[in-house]
């Protein structure tokens, strides 16, 4: 039986279940955090959404099917709770998604948990002009190095797609940061 | 340099050569944006998460059994009918479990015609001694059986046989 087998078959289980949680909670908390901060931009709303995102599969874990790889299906969960917390701030606040996001953009200026140069405070600006789609592609393809196959079972698109807005995410990027 | 050897057929795009530097720059920059994107956390954030995170799953698991509490168990026995009901079930039961189907409809041997019983004893291929018919028949049948060999004597069969 591989390690992660016996941590799901753990975390499932009744025995030992706690201390599976607590396992798994050290061996994913800093890849998510930072899968998460890099949708989110702010620490807060990263470390909100990392509650929420473990609290998910914490509740849903008897209904892994293990068609995927444990990890991947964390990554779609977290992904998909930060996608929903943006969503859910926009309607509190009454303004648009994209609003929220331009409002997280400018607020990372004065954030004291970001010392980005100007490059990368542009990066993250260039990043933000793309579609939520490619903006998630390129995250994790370019900086998360995950292959497209991956990236498929992750975001349930097709590797073709993937692809595509890959590519179409990057020549945008590099136009943006060639014209600032 | 000769003119003639630089004209290799390949083509670049208008002011490649000018924008290879700046190009160049961004890509390193985007390369070392992978290593360091700028955004920070708090001092021993890492250390201290995960007991936060485990707390709030508690947390919640509790309020989850709050919101759901588990549906209210009912103690049967708690109303005095159902030991009523039970008691009669019990007796039924017991009258099924020791007078089984076959005691309560009794076969009699009037019920079975003489074929039947003949072809059994053809059929099974019963040795029966005289003995046996004696133990198993009863005496009124021998009674029966007297009379009809008394009256059988020869006056009655001179008077059967001229009648005939």
């Amino acid at each position: 039986m591989t390690t992660e087998t016996s941590l799901i078959h753990a975390l499932k289980g009744d025995l030992n279940k706690e201390a599976a949680f607590s396992k798994l909670v050290s061996l994913y908390k800093e890849r998510l955090y930072w899968h998460i901060r890099k949708i989110v931009l702010d620490h807060d709303d990263a470390h909100d959404v990392i509650q929420n995102t473990f609290i998910k599969v914490f509740r849903n874990i008897n209904g892994f099917k293990e068609e995927s790889k444990l990890y991947t299906w964390l990554y779609r969960i977290a992904t998909n709770e930060a996608i929903t917390f943006i969503n859910k701030k926009a309607k509190r606040n009454n303004i648009t998604i994209e609003e929220v996001k331009e409002k997280a953009l400018l607020n990372l200026e004065s954030d004291v948990y970001f010392e980005g140069s100007e490059i990368q405070l542009k990066l993250q600006k260039a990043i933000a002009t793309l579609p939520e789609k490619q903006q998630l592609v390129f995250n994790m393809k370019y900086f998360e190095e995950f292959t497209y196959q991956e990236l498929s079972e992750m975001l349930d698109t097709s590797v073709g797609a993937l692809k595509s807005s890959y590519h179409i995410a990057v020549k945008k990027i590099t136009s943006i940061l060639e014209n600032i | 340099m000769n003119e003639k050897k630089l004209n290799h057929g390949f083509k670049i795009p208008d002011g490649y050569f000018e924008d290879f530097e700046n190009n160049l720059q961004i890509s390193l920059e985007l390369e070392n944006a992978k290593k360091n994107l700028g955004f920070k956390v708090p001092e021993r954030y890492f250390d201290t998460i995960e007991l936060e995170i485990l707390d709030s799953m508690k947390i919640s698991e509790l309020n989850s059994k709050v919101n759901n509490p588990e549906p209210k168990v009912i103690n049967l026995f708690q109303k005095r009918w159902v030991y009523f009901a039970a008691a009669i079930a019990a007796c039924v039961a017991l009258i099924f479990t020791l007078f089984p189907q076959k005691d309560r409809d009794t076969l009699n041997l009037a019920d079975i015609s003489a074929e039947t019983i003949e072809s059994y004893f053809i059929q099974e291929n019963t040795d029966f001694s005289a003995f046996d018919l004696v133990t198993l028949s009863p005496n009124e049948d021998f009674e029966n059986l007297k009379n009809e060999v008394d009256f059988l004597n020869i006056e009655n069969i001179e008077d059967y046989l001229l009648e005939k």
